[in-house]
């Protein structure tokens, strides 16, 4: 006997269930990337992040798995947004102040916890299936162009499932008090699956055992119908495959990981909408302090100088604006991007710096201006 | 896709994961999780490239003809055969030596103004 084998056994379940929620949540998240750019790569991506957490789970446990995910969802956060093409300047969103961004990240997941909460006291939901396998008496076709013969033939026979007469005769043998229309279009759910012979035919109720019924009498109706109208020795037919009732929703684990996803996103659009947003509060505030820099005292204060002229109010929102468009530029950049002159733009910068209105940060020797 | 029109020197400078992309595929086709490998490893763990930004390199350098996916499998008994492998195109490789002769002037220029590795300030470190 091995007593330490139970101890074990447990931990790697244990790795196995979190790798493969890690795995899941990532596949989840790879959903922000434009559609061309998962079609083409979502696979390797989250099979290469599988891989990376399996190798940081084995090698450094929870901690490295915690720098794996770290390291990924801001890379994935931050490449995404550049493939959407909707990512300002190089760290541009990293100007969002980091106290605001771990309140918002608490509140996300706040959020994503209450949703789960609610889900557990929401009414269950339960699905019941069948398959309904499209034939003639041969059974499964096995030559592939008779297969490709049922193919329209199934489909033809889904919209005869999902039809009034079979809702009609379904509500009148199980007794429901529902109307054909609210049967077909809330309770019932029928498709082809892709490319097979298969129908499936879905009930959802909040009753298993009524939902099981009903399921499984859409497909008796069928197949008695089908068998009326094709008779011969050819004839087609409509096998019904029953399933066991199970829950649908709600789901707690989905639901949460749908809202924190979803306030992920939020928090993001946040942190590129908030220094915009604040870029017109703040030009109002630079306004007079440039107004003090270039002359003009502040407002209720006394001065003999003349108001700041147009064109220099014209050339700060210039600058205001660039700053916005590109998250951080240094006094070069500003003069590039707007019709300042090396001059001026060094003017402006130093005394919104020093009023405090801009943060200023020094990267690769060089001082770059960025909007709080 | 690339143009075989423009010269090497037109896709400079390349930024710091498509050199790392060019490197690790410079003597061998890899598939992603390949290069991921070979970047922490020839790097002793200090650069670590993470799946979007691998990717969306790749992307780049695909529609640029720098990398292309490579035709010839590996055994599948030796690797997952749904994994995709990547190799270097000959205007990649031009494009390698045209960003070698980039650095190693901007290293001559360095030393030129006396920033060699000996004249690092004291504490900092080797490889900073």
């Amino acid at each position: 006997m091995d007593p330490g084998g139970g101890g074990r056994g447990d931990r790697r379940r244990g790795s196995a269930l979190l790798l493969s929620a890690s795995a899941q949540l990532y596949g989840a998240l790879l959903a922000l990337y434009p559609r061309a750019f998962r079609h083409r790569y979502a696979a390797e991506m989250r099979r290469d992040f599988c891989e990376l957490s399996r190798e940081g789970l084995e090698e450094g446990g929870g901690t490295e798995l915690a720098r794996v995910w770290a390291s990924t969802l801001s890379d994935l956060l931050v490449t995404a947004l550049k493939e959407r093409g909707t990512a300002p300047a190089r760290n541009g969103y990293l100007s969002m102040d980091p106290r605001i961004a771990a309140r918002a990240m608490v509140a996300v997941v706040l959020v994503a916890a209450i949703v789960a909460v609610a889900s557990f006291v929401k009414t269950p939901q339960y699905e019941a299936s069948i398959i309904i396998l499209v034939g003639q008496e041969r059974g499964i076709i096995e030559t592939p162009n008779d297969v490709w013969g049922l193919q329209p033939l199934t489909q033809t026979m889904t919209e005869a499932v999902d039809s009034r007469a079979v809702a009609e005769a379904v509500i009148r043998q199980q007794g429901l008090s529902t109307r054909p229309e609210d049967f077909l279009e809330q309770g019932l759910s029928v498709e082809q699956v892709p490319e097979t012979q298969f129908i499936e035919v879905v009930y959802t109720d909040t009753d298993p055992q009524r939902a099981q019924q009903v399921a499984n009498a859409v497909g008796d109706v069928f197949s008695k119908e089908v068998s009326k109208v094709s008779p011969g020795a050819d004839s087609i037919t409509a096998t019904v495959w029953k399933q066991a009732a199970e829950p649908a929703s709600p789901n707690p684990l989905r639901n949460g990981l749908l809202a924190l996803v979803s306030g992920l996103m939020l928090c993001v659009g946040l942190a590129f909408a908030l220094p915009r947003v604040a870029a017109s509060g703040i030009g109002r505030a630079a306004r007079r302090a440039t107004r003090t820099v270039v002359g003009e005292p502040a407002s209720g204060s006394r001065g003999r100088l003349t108001r700041a002229p147009a064109a220099e109010a014209a050339k700060e929102r210039e600058l205001l604006e660039a700053l916005g468009r590109r998250g951080a530029l240094t006094v070069a950049g500003v003069a590039l991007e707007t019709s300042l002159t090396v001059e001026e733009a060094d003017r402006m910068l130093s005394a919104l710096a020093a009023q405090g209105h801009l943060e200023v940060s020094v990267a690769h020797g060089r001082l770059l201006y960025s909007l709080w | 896709m690339g143009d075989e029109a423009r010269g090497p020197e037109e896709y400079l400078p390349l930024t710091p994961a498509v050199l790392d992309i060019v490197l690790a595929l410079g003597d061998e086709e890899l598939h992603g999780y390949g290069i991921m490998r070979e970047v922490r490893r020839r790097t002793d763990g200090r650069r670590r490239l993470a799946p979007g930004t691998l990717y969306r390199s790749l992307r780049q350098m695909q529609e640029r003809g720098l990398v292309a996916e490579s035709e010839e499998r590996p055994d599948p008994a030796l690797d997952d055969e749904r994994r995709r492998y990547y190799r270097l195109t000959e205007l990649g490789k031009r494009v390698a030596v045209a960003e070698v002769e980039r650095l190693e002037g901007l290293v001559r220029a360095a030393r030129s103004k006396g920033f060699a590795p000996s004249a690092r300030p004291s504490g900092a470190p080797a490889g900073a």
